[in-house]
Parts: structure tokens; sequence; C-alpha cells
């Protein structure tokens, strides 16, 4: 099963907004997107099971989304069920009890839709097992970025393949999720070392450097792992 | 209250003061009025003694007696018969016995205030005009007179102490009273409410205190209830307009993204996804700086890398920039300060970073450089963001270099929010006059330089 056959539940009292996050969802291929507007309205959905994720807002009228994710917990917890609160309480202490209660994830809006789809994606892919997916594979001029076989494929005839070492792997999974985006020293640092990463940018330099001989025709000139002078990389799109 | 207490010791001393002061005077005037009585040339130069020394030139002694004001005199033997006499009077030109002597050596003679000194030349009397001179015997045994002058001794004293615990336990029991409205001024200053029992000597004052409380109070929950209406509103209408502003940049993002829809469109629905990033990102400004006023935002203290806030928010206002092209950025960081920790709240420095950057980039939007430097600058850390571009206006420099808002509409609520943010970490914060370079510094009573 692919991820973009998850069925996804939202449960929003704003039908606009309901059918924004159809669209959002659409457009990243997810194809079952289901919308109620009401908690008693989502109550029998779920019984009857075949919901993959719930999108869940917090005020709503008759019930709002807190208690609601309390009441159905057992159903939510025995059908591992994850949740995502989708709301406009932005205050600390609400992201804080959403989370506490035990929700998967907390987003307020205004947000942006690839935001909203990283989130989906990233809680998606570490609640279910999905089968290999082909937006894991990239193209970065004559190479091909398999990420779930862990290779670079070179696409000049040669058929050769590079393997990736498990922190060029980290890193340039970083880079790919994040396309266009200035990565910072400290952002990439933390991500693949942990919380101290400190004293690790020279060590980050090497790994870049042996990453870009492997995705880069002139790796002393690169086109698609530039240098961001003071601030980090950024992956070109 | 300590000033109190400094009143009280110091009316303590001032009445002390004036007590010796009394004191001392009482001693001048005697001594000048002694010296009147008794400072006059005819009682130094003149005595009887002297007078009776000179009786061997009956010149000299006349003219003693003349200077020194007598009416007669007159000199006695041993028998009482006159042997010598200037200017006496006829009736009084004869022999006394021994007992009209003694009598009028004490008393008077004929009314007549004598003085009388006697020796080899027999008794001298001297007699003064009439009512001239009063004169008085006292008779005491020594052991009163003795006891009489230790009760003087002990009165003097015990009069001092008297007044001076009067002067003490009055100016204690009005140390009491003040300390009372001294409190209630100190409650009404530290914003409580207060309420003093209205009588007694201070009942006019207590009930001005109790009148100019209950007019704060009043005053303050009218502010209380104002901020709480102006917060509320604030939070419902950013609160309300979360969810159309969901849509407008939802859409829009879908709009951008659909490579089947013309270009151009594409290129506006982009505009539209950008402006209401800034939409979304002026709420979460107007919702912090409210916060921030009211103390409403509690710092979330832990121990962050000052270069690394600074390198993200640097990056997150480059990866949201419309037009990254038409700015040539450029970030230094000393060595220093790169692994520089101090004590901060990483969320809001960022956010005041980001606002920095973010207001060089709105309002050059033909493009423009754009340079921060971060470095230890005697021993604080610092950093300055500087562009070439318009330059921030005067008001809003002075605003940010001294705090006075200015007197025109100018919008400064993203600076405004820096400016909280950086005093809130105990930070300054410095515009040059040109309106091109902000300088931000922390001083060290937030950081803790650890270093790696």
């Amino acid at each position: 099963m692919k991820m973009e056959e998850a069925r996804i539940l939202v449960v929003d009292d704003n039908q606009d907004l309901c059918s924004l996050v159809q669209g959002i969802c659409s457009q990243e291929g997810f194809y079952q997107v289901f919308s109620v507007f009401s908690c008693q309205e989502a109550e029998p959905v779920l019984q009857k099971g075949g919901t993959d994720f719930l999108i869940l807002d917090v005020n709503m009228p008759v019930e709002d989304g807190f208690s609601f994710f309390q009441r159905m917990k057992p159903i939510l917890e025995r059908k591992r069920i994850p949740v995502l609160f989708l709301s406009a309480r932005d205050q600390d202490e609400d992201r804080l009890q959403g989370l506490g209660l035990g929700a998967d994830d907390y987003l307020t809006k205004p947000f942006l839709p690839r935001e909203l789809m990283l989130r989906v994606r990233a809680i998606l892919k570490r609640t279910y097992q999905w089968d290999e997916q082909i937006g894991e594979r990239f193209r970065l001029g004559k190479r091909e970025v398999d990420l779930s076989a862990g290779v670079i494929r070179i696409l000049d005839g040669s058929q050769t393949t590079l393997s990736l070492t498990n922190k060029e792997y980290q890193l340039l999974r970083l880079f790919l999720e994040n396309r266009g985006r200035i990565l910072t020293f400290d952002f990439l640092s933390e991500s693949v070392w942990g919380e101290n990463y400190y004293g690790y940018e020279n060590t980050l330099m090497v790994h870049i450097r042996k990453l870009r001989e492997k995705i880069e025709e002139k790796p002393s000139d690169p086109v698609w792992l530039i240098t961001v002078k003071g601030l980090g990389y950024r992956m070109d799109r | 209250m300590k000033s109190l207490m400094r009143i009280y010791f110091h009316y303590i001393v001032i009445t002390l003061g004036m007590i010796l002061g009394f004191f001392l005077l009482q001693i001048i005037l005697l001594t000048v009025v002694m010296h009147r009585f008794y400072g006059r040339p005819e009682y130094k130069k003149y005595s009887i003694r002297q007078i009776y020394e000179q009786l061997d030139s009956k010149e000299q002694a006349i003219s003693g007696l003349q200077q020194s004001g007598a009416a007669f005199a007159m000199i006695l033997d041993d028998q009482g018969n006159l042997t010598w006499s200037w200017q006496l009077p006829s009736d009084l030109a004869h022999p006394y016995t021994t007992s009209q002597i003694a009598s009028f050596t004490r008393w008077y003679l004929n009314d007549y205030p004598v003085s009388v000194w006697g020796g080899q030349q027999g008794l001298l009397v001297i007699g003064y005009p009439r009512r001239s001179i009063w004169k008085y015997n006292i008779y005491q045994s020594m052991e009163d007179t003795e006891s009489l002058l230790t009760f003087i001794v002990w009165s003097f004293y015990l009069t001092i102490i008297a007044a001076v615990l009067v002067f003490l336990v009055l100016g204690y029991q009005y140390y009491r009273k003040m300390q009372v409205i001294a409190d209630a001024v100190g409650h009404l200053a530290s914003g409580e409410s207060i309420q003093l029992l209205e009588s007694g000597i201070m009942r006019e004052i207590a009930v001005t205190l109790n009148r100019t409380s209950d007019l704060l109070a009043s005053q303050r929950n009218k502010l209380v209830q104002r901020d709480e209406a102006r917060n509320q509103w604030i939070s419902g209408v950013s609160h309300d307009i979360r969810t159309p502003l969901s849509l407008v940049m939802g859409y829009a993002d879908m709009i951008e993204r659909d490579k089947d829809i013309d270009e151009n469109v594409r290129q506006k629905a982009a505009s539209i996804r950008w402006q209401s990033i800034r939409i979304r990102s002026l709420i979460e400004d107007l919702n912090l700086t409210c916060k921030l006023e009211y103390d409403m935002q509690p710092l979330r203290l832990k121990p962050v890398i000052l270069a690394a806030i600074l390198r993200r928010a640097a990056a997150e206002i480059l990866n949201t920039m419309e037009h990254p092209r038409l700015y040539d950025f450029s970030l230094i960081i000393e060595p220093d300060i790169e692994f520089y920790e101090m004590e901060a709240d990483e969320q809001l420095l960022s956010r005041a970073f980001e606002n920095i950057l973010g207001n060089c980039v709105r309002h050059n939007e033909n493009g423009c450089q754009i340079w921060v430097k971060a470095w230890i600058g005697e021993g604080y850390p610092r950093m300055q963001f500087c562009d070439n571009g318009r330059g921030l206006p005067p008001d809003i420099c002075r605003y940010l270099n001294t705090g006075k808002t200015p007197d025109s509409e100018i919008h400064l609520m993203g600076l405004k929010l820096v400016k909280q943010i950086v005093e809130a970490h105990n930070g300054s914060i410095c515009i040059d006059e040109s309106g091109h370079g902000i300088t931000i510094e922390f001083n060290d009573s937030f950081s803790d330089n650890k270093g790696f």
C-alpha cells in the first residue's frame, strides 16, 4: 500500500477549510480524503473504521476537539489512528494541551500547505509501513537519488551506483526534503549529530564534500548543493 | 519606613539641641544680668573696704564716698561715740549703743540703708539714700541649706530629664501616627488600596488618603478593564482572522504550484501567498507585543548559542523572501562569539532578529546590500545589522534610541517588538543617526559565557 492511499478524515466546522485541506491533500496525491463538520458526524465514521489519519480542529460548536479526542482515545489507540490538531488557538498552553493529550502533532492556523503535508507525511511514515515510494526518488541532473535504496545512480549509460553512508543519507534526505531552502550549519549538525552538535562543523564540511563528490558532476564547482556563506547550504531545485 | 525613623531621630537630636541651647542661653542671660548688677565701677572701685582703707586721707575717702553714691558716713569708736562724719544728718549725730549698732548693722538706720566695716580706726558706717537699697537677712540651718542646694541641683537635672522624656514620648506617639500615614502612602505608591481609621489628630490626612486610594483603585480598575478589552479584542481578531487567512494562503499556494495554470496567474498567487505570510507575521507580532507590554509573555530561558539563532533567523528570512536575488546578504560571525552561550528565550530572540532583517527587506523592495556582524565587545555579545537601503526614518531612530514615541503616525510595531524583546533580555538597542545600522548589545546579567 502506498502512502497516498491513506484515508484521511478532516473534522472542522468550517466547510471552506475542509475543502482547502482536501484540495491540498489531493494536490499531493492523496485521493481518499473525507470531511465532516462536527465531532458528532466524525464519531460514527471513526467507529465504523476505514480511517488512517485524523485532522481535527479544536474550536467547534457543541463539542471541542480536545474533549472529542479524549472521548475517542480508546478507539484511536486501538485502531492506531494518528491525530493532528489543526487549530487557530496558537497559545503555548493549547499546543501543550493538545500534545499532552496524546496527539501526534499540533499545527496552528494559518498554515502553509507544504508544512501541513510534510507533517502529515512524517506522521504517516512513522505510524505505518508503506510500500517503496516513487516520491523517494529524485533527479539531480544526470544523477538519480534513490533514498529508499540509499544509493545514487549515475545516468550516463555506465549504470554506476554509488552507496550513501549513514550520515550522507541523513544529510541528503534533509536537503531533498527542503529543496530551495537554506539549511544552517546548526540545523544540519543538530539533525545529524543530535543536541550537542557543537564542534561538528568541520566534520559536516567533510561529509558535504563527500556528498558533492557523489551528486555533482564537478564537485569543485557545485550546481546542486550550494554553499551559502556564513549560513549553511542549500539544495537548488 | 526608614526615612520616618530618620525623621524621628532628627527630631530627638533637634529637641536635645534646643534644650541645651536654652540652658546655655539662661547662663548667658544670668551672666549678663550679674554683670549689669555687680559690674558697675562704683561696686568695683569703691567698696566699703576700700573706703575704709583710704580713711588715712580723708579727701580720698570722701571722694570714694561720693563716687559710691553714699548719702553720709561716720566713724564710731568702741564705745559708740562719733569720731568722724561726712554729710551726717543732724538727727543721727549722737553716740550709739551696742544694741543700736547691732540693729542698724542688720537693718536700717532711721530708714537709711547702711553698710559697716570695722578696724583699727573704729567702725565705719556708710549710709545710702533712703529707698535706694533693699536689705534682707536670711537665717537658715546649714543642713537645710545643703538640702535646699541638693534639691535645686536634682530638680534641675530631673526637669531636664522630664523635658527630654516628654519630648521623646510625644515624638514617638507622632512617629507611630506618621508611620501609619507613611505606610499608607507606601502602599498607594506600590499600587495597593488602603483604608485608614478616620479619627484623632490625623483624621483629615486619613480622609484624604482614603479618598485618594479609592480614586486610584477606580482608575486602576478602569485601566485593567481597558487593557483586558484591548487584549481580548486583539486576541479575538487575530483568532478570527486565522481561518480565513489559512484559506487565502492555502489556495494561493495551490494555484502557485499548479503547473496547468497560466504562469502569470501563478506569479500573482505567489504574491498573495507571500503577502499572507506577512499578515500572519504581523498578527503574531501584534499578539506578542501586547503580551510583552503587559508582562503576559513568560520568558522561556535556556542556554542558547547566539550565533546559531542569528544564522537561523537569517536563513528563515532568505528562505521566505519573495525576490531573494535582489538582496546581497552577508553574515560575519567572529570566532569569539561562535560558541558564546547565554540564557535566553530562543523563539523570541529569533523573532527579534527576523523582524530586523525582514524590515530591511520590506522597506527596500528594489533590493539592497544587507550585512550582519556579531562579535564580543567589552566582554558582551554585540550584533550589528546594516543595510545600504532607504534607512529608518529619524522618528523611529529616536524611538529606538530614547524610547520617545513618534508624534507622527508611523508604523513601528516590528521594531517596537524588537526593542521589547531585547530589553526583556536585559539588552539595549541603538540605531546610528543615518538609520542604516542597528546595534544590539546584551549585558552579562543574563548571559553565561561557558564556551566550548
